[in-house]
């Protein structure tokens, strides 16, 4: 299956990158997926968006726009085709 | 209702005046600071030291004298008493107040626009109790510990860009056009790279 990932706002600044697609033949978990994100972009994100084992303060994953801070987490299971969207929010006014 | 005259809030009150929206109440209680004047277009450098309430209802008041401007000089907190209004502007500068505001109209049923900055970046939502979740659910964090990291170098032309976009969101959910309303969606902008994405959320 096919696992769209996009990157919004400082990541893609830090990263150099807007998105990109991961194939994967088993379901996987959010974790799991970063690291093949990693993987693919040669480069380590997790330091980015975890800290403590735990998604970091102000970074927010959804899973075809639902928020898996109200699922398992970083042990939500993507099973089928979807889109991620990695994106911290800007809390200035 | 319009929550914070900063950044966003000087130029949703500014543009709301104009177009003539009839009555608009406003709260904000800080006083007007020499960085401030990059992007609150209310103010200007014979301010300083003011309070922003105060020189926002006299400017607003000369835009357009035939709105009706309620000014609250106060802090929303939890005993803070709403007024009844058809909408809200969320141009608060941190995700505690923010939380403290939805929980205040939530569950009144009062919509709110919200938007925030950082950086080159901003995000816009709008909140409609029954159709959406609240605030604190479509962008949830740790409020205390977020609000401690909020990066508050702001590139100016994001806080002006995205104010507009919150009263381009409020006229339409005020003329009920909800086809092209931004509500279970999030527009994430990057001036930086010119990017407008729009996230569809549950």
């Amino acid at each position: 299956m096919k696992i769209n990932v996009k990157l919004f706002a400082t990541l893609r600044l830090k990263l150099g990158v807007a998105g990109l697609e991961i194939e994967t033949d088993k379901p996987v978990t959010i974790m799991q997926l970063l690291k093949l994100v990693s993987q693919k972009l040669n480069t380590d994100i997790i330091p980015e968006l975890i800290e403590d084992g735990e998604i970091k303060v102000g970074t927010i994953l959804l899973i075809n726009g639902e928020n898996i801070f109200h699922a398992d987490k970083l042990e939500t299971v993507i099973t089928k085709e979807c889109e991620v969207s990695v994106f911290p929010p800007s809390g200035g006014g | 209702m319009v929550a914070g005259a900063g950044g966003l809030g000087s130029t949703v009150l500014n543009l709301l005046v104009r177009l003539g929206i009839g009555t608009i109440h406003f709260f904000e209680f800080a006083e007007i600071d020499l960085p401030d004047l990059n992007r609150q277009v209310l103010y200007n450098s014979e301010n300083i030291g003011k309070p922003k309430c105060r020189i926002a209802f006299e400017n607003l008041k000369k835009i357009n004298p035939e709105v009706e401007i309620i000014a609250h000089c106060e802090k929303i907190i939890e005993k803070t008493e709403i007024p009844e209004v058809d909408l809200v502007f969320d141009c608060l500068d941190n995700f505690t107040s923010r939380y403290i505001l939805d929980d205040l109209i939530y569950p009144k049923g009062i919509p709110m626009v919200h938007a925030g900055v950082s950086s080159y970046f901003g995000q816009l939502t709008v909140i409609i109790p029954g159709e959406t979740e609240c605030l604190r659910k479509v962008i949830s964090v740790e409020a205390a510990r977020f609000d401690e990291k909020i990066n508050k170098k702001i590139f100016p032309p994001v806080v002006t860009t995205m104010a507009s976009l919150q009263v381009s969101e409020g006229i339409k959910y005020l003329t009920g056009d909800f086809k092209n309303l931004l509500y279970g969606k999030i527009l994430v902008i990057d001036l930086l790279s010119n990017s407008f994405d729009v996230i569809n959320i549950k």
